[in-house]
């Protein structure tokens, strides 16, 4: 039939996916350490309708490609590490990378992921967790009689007992960059794995090699700017909608020619 | 028979493929980069049934609107040029600068394809990425490379090969730009050219067009009628 309607419904559930992506981006607008996605999206193959007939037609000898493109793809969604907006909360578990590098989170799985969400909790045995209750890693037990909890901006983890004046040092916060953070497959609960094309982990101490320092009592939000999700709505729905226009147009030749024969 | 009709049929077929190429902009009204096609529709004399009419089409390289996305990652061209990509059908040439950093750091389009610099490709190390209006991409103020940007005469030769990219044909190759010549904005992506408006009054006269063409085969198809109905037949008077 007519190449038009597959071409216009190649755009209409590109379309869809620019508006999925959307929604999951402001649906995360309040999630600490998320990070937004970009859907981009290429043009298909390219038919070449008359590749050098077309000389012959402009009486030229200049060859001009007639080209009958299918319609648009999506390529890739790109995650956009911006760092986020910070907010003071007062918490002296939230943390909140200044720069570049993930916390690296131990799965009870024993696999490791990575994460910028810096709303750590304690679990029931003095564990440093995430909100999910995953292990920061390396792993930071505080000691029951813990009076407060200081964390340096260079990663150093150092506690005040009850009864005592001076801190006592637990060790120091790692921090882990990869050579491409884009590359990183988000797996929910804010956590991300290393992929192939993120490349491996490089682990460092927050401040050295690139790596942001932390602060404590701050948390980084989401990246998500609402304008531009929302602007991108529009475009997404109305670009939607023309592609709609595409279809019924292609559905009207075809009546026409269907009403052709009598 | 009558070379009305063949010619009305051509017409319909013509305004199908211009049609497809309308539906084909719209569908790419949101893809970074694209540059639309533009039909141009070639009328015969009307003396002859086997003289070529038909439909060809012309890339429009008038630039897109540039958005900002703050990435550093994200490279407009402003004014002509492209940049230049290897891939493993050759070289080829794409105006979507949303570049990413594969594993191993090497600067590289959605498609993994490597993006070349004046002298080969561009590998980056971790660090604070800066990109000068001369193209001279720089890691933690060290200088890395300069991306490649070629500029053609008759950027219309270029073949459309899909996924933003266009290819060279044989014979012709690009002109690498100076640095004084070029000016790229690091944080910004080139949207579609596709103008909504014009090809939406577009698809209407193709469906009009077509109409007409429609009916011009109908009208075609009565004179038939009335020929094989009438011519020949002694009326009674």
């Amino acid at each position: 039939m007519l190449r038009a309607l597959s071409t216009a419904s190649s755009g209409m559930s590109a379309q869809q996916i620019y508006i999925d992506n959307i929604a999951n981006n402001l649906a995360n607008v309040n999630t600490p350490g998320f990070k937004k996605t970009r859907v981009e999206f290429q043009d298909l193959i390219y038919e070449n309708a008359a590749p050098v007939g077309a000389s012959r037609m402009t009486g030229s000898a200049e060859p001009t490609y007639s080209q009958v493109g299918h319609g648009v793809r999506l390529s890739t969604t790109l995650k956009v590490f911006n760092q986020g907006s910070s907010m003071q909360t007062e918490n002296p578990l939230d943390m909140m990378i200044d720069g570049d590098g993930f916390f690296q989170i131990l799965l009870p799985d024993g696999t490791y992921a990575y994460t910028r969400d810096g709303t750590f909790k304690v679990d029931s045995d003095g564990n440093l967790v995430t909100s999910s209750g995953f292990r920061m890693e390396p792993a930071f037990t505080l000691p029951r009689e813990t009076k407060e909890l200081l964390v340096a901006g260079d990663g150093g983890v150092s506690v005040l007992l009850q009864g005592e004046n001076e801190p006592t040092q637990l060790g120091r916060l790692e921090l882990v960059r990869f050579q491409n953070p884009a590359g990183l497959k988000s797996i929910g609960h804010n956590l991300y794995k290393p992929t192939a094309s993120s490349g491996d982990p490089i682990v460092g101490n927050p401040g050295e090699e690139g790596l942001g320092t932390i602060n404590m009592g701050y948390l980084e939000m989401s990246n998500v700017n609402v304008i531009e999700e929302m602007i991108g709505m529009i475009t997404a729905q109305r670009a939607y909608e023309i592609n709609s226009k595409a279809v019924k147009t292609a559905e009207e030749m075809l009546s026409i020619a269907a009403s052709m024969k009598r | 028979m009558l070379k009305g009709l063949t010619f009305a049929a051509k017409a319909m077929k013509n305004q199908v493929a211009h049609n497809d190429v309308i539906a084909n902009n719209l569908a790419n009204v949101n893809t970074t980069g694209f540059k639309k096609e533009i039909a141009v529709l070639h009328s015969g004399t009307g003396k002859d049934t086997k003289e070529e009419t038909g439909l060809f089409t012309v890339t429009s390289f008038i630039e897109g609107a540039l958005v900002r996305t703050e990435r550093p990652l994200d490279i407009a061209i402003e004014g002509k040029g492209f940049f230049v990509v290897d891939t493993d059908k050759g070289e080829m040439y794409t105006r979507n600068g949303a570049f990413a950093k594969d594993s191993e750091g090497y600067l590289v389009t959605a498609d993994g394809d490597k993006v070349s610099s004046t002298s080969g490709d561009i590998q980056l190390p971790a660090g604070n990425i800066e990109v000068s209006q001369e193209g001279v991409i720089s890691v933690n103020g060290s200088e890395v490379g300069r991306l490649k940007i070629v500029r053609f005469d008759n950027p219309e030769k270029l073949e459309k090969v899909g996924s933003n990219l266009f290819k060279a044909p044989d014979g012709i190759t690009g002109e690498d730009v100076a640095e004084d010549e070029v000016s790229v904005l690091s944080g910004y992506i080139e949207q579609s050219n596709v103008n909504v408006i014009k090809e939406m009054t577009d698809m209407i006269s193709a469906l009009k067009a077509y109409e007409i063409a429609q009916k011009a085969v109908k009208s075609e198809d009565e004179i038939l009628q009335q020929l094989t109905r009438t011519v020949g037949r002694v009326e009674n008077i």
